[in-house]
């Protein structure tokens, strides 16, 4: 059975390579069709910013400064941007006793933007395959919360990120709305 | 031929962990790999410490002033800075110092290439010489304050009689810069 399908298979091979020879010396042509099937899910990496230090006092601190990427993009529909977003709780917490906090307002785009709204830090446009990533998000901490704070202790504050990809084309600089 | 799958597999991952070292000054990261139900986020924590002697302090500084003609006898005093603790107390050990800096500098308002030189004088100088002018580009301690006492010293502007008669006429100005520091102390 083997070796008739062997034979077969030679056989079929022979004959396309026949059809090469009668063309050859003769004024005949064709169209080859070249195809790609790809297949997969969109996929993408967040980064996000590492974890970070403010001095005591400072008043405004950028906590992305352009870390924010979205890398390694596939199968990205067209016209469709990935976001990544970040939220924040507008407390810093003291590590030993979460009652004790320092609040602090988070600036982005020129404008407040409210704990637990999200704000686009980073996007992936697929109609240009290019990556932004915008900086200037500061934490402002009023002279006033500095002095009121509970003194000898270290305090945090999470600020989360994730990202999803929506079907249009968004830039948070005309207020989230379609780019085009 | 598995021995050699093997050693190109730990060759990857060696390169894959190369590249995550590449990365360096960025956090976590996530690879989403199903958009409609892949909702994971990620987290960067900020860290602030508030020391345990929380010592804050402002400085006041004097308003704009105008010399006069006249050489010496037209020079005016810059006023005094003023330091306030508003947070925590001073140690023993430590001093708040205000100082200044002046380039000796007036420039012509309506043409910046017209400068003519002012100097400050110390009062405790002889203001009279212009080799007692304090330097320019030098701090001076304008002020100092401890825990017990405050100390404060305003410095006169003037601009030497012969540059005054020989300078263009027009409205001239320039800029003294304060700051004010923490001082640790060994008393």
């Amino acid at each position: 059975m083997k070796k008739l399908l062997s034979f077969l298979l030679a056989l079929a091979l022979l004959s396309g390579l026949s059809v090469i020879a009668f063309a050859d010396g003769e004024s005949t042509g064709g169209n080859q069709t070249v195809n790609a099937h790809i297949t997969g899910d969109p996929s993408w990496v967040l980064v996000i910013p590492a974890d970070q230090t403010i001095e005591f006092m400072a008043e405004e601190t950028d906590i992305v400064h352009h870390d924010c990427s979205i890398d390694n993009p596939k199968h990205i529909p067209a016209d469709c941007t990935i976001n990544a977003s970040l939220t924040h709780t507008g407390n810093f917490t003291l590590k030993t006793d979460e009652s004790k906090t320092i609040p602090f307002t988070l600036n982005a785009f020129d404008a407040d933007v409210a704990a637990g709204t999200p704000v686009i830090v980073s996007q992936y446009w697929s109609d240009t395959r290019v990556n932004h990533c915008y900086a200037e998000f500061n934490i402002v901490i009023s002279r006033d919360s500095w002095k009121s704070a509970e003194q000898g202790g270290t305090y945090t504050t999470p600020v989360t990120y994730t990202s999803e990809l929506v079907d249009h084309i968004v830039d948070p600089a005309d207020g989230g709305t379609d780019r085009s | 031929m598995k021995k050699r799958i093997s050693l190109l597999l730990a060759l990857a991952l060696l390169l894959s962990l190369g590249s995550a070292a590449l990365a360096e000054g960025t956090g976590d990261s996530h690879t989403y790999t199903d958009p409609v139900n892949d909702h994971t986020s990620l987290e960067q924590t900020i860290t602030t410490t508030i020391p345990d002697n929380k010592l804050t302090w402002y400085l006041e500084i004097p308003s704009d002033i105008t010399i006069n003609q006249g050489g010496y006898n037209g020079r005016v005093s810059l006023g005094n800075v003023k330091i306030t603790v508003d947070s925590g107390e001073l140690s023993d050990k430590q001093k708040i110092e205000a100082a200044l800096t002046y380039d000796g500098v007036l420039t012509d308002t309506d043409n910046t290439d017209i400068k003519i030189n002012y100097l400050l004088s110390d009062k405790n100088a002889e203001p009279e010489y212009e080799e007692t002018a304090m330097e320019t580009g030098k701090a001076y301690v304008v002020g100092t304050k401890t825990k017990t006492a405050e100390t404060y010293n305003a410095p006169d502007a003037w601009v030497i009689e012969d540059t005054w008669d020989a300078a263009e006429s027009g409205d001239y100005a320039g800029t003294v810069v304060y700051s004010s520091k923490l001082v640790e102390t060994d008393a």
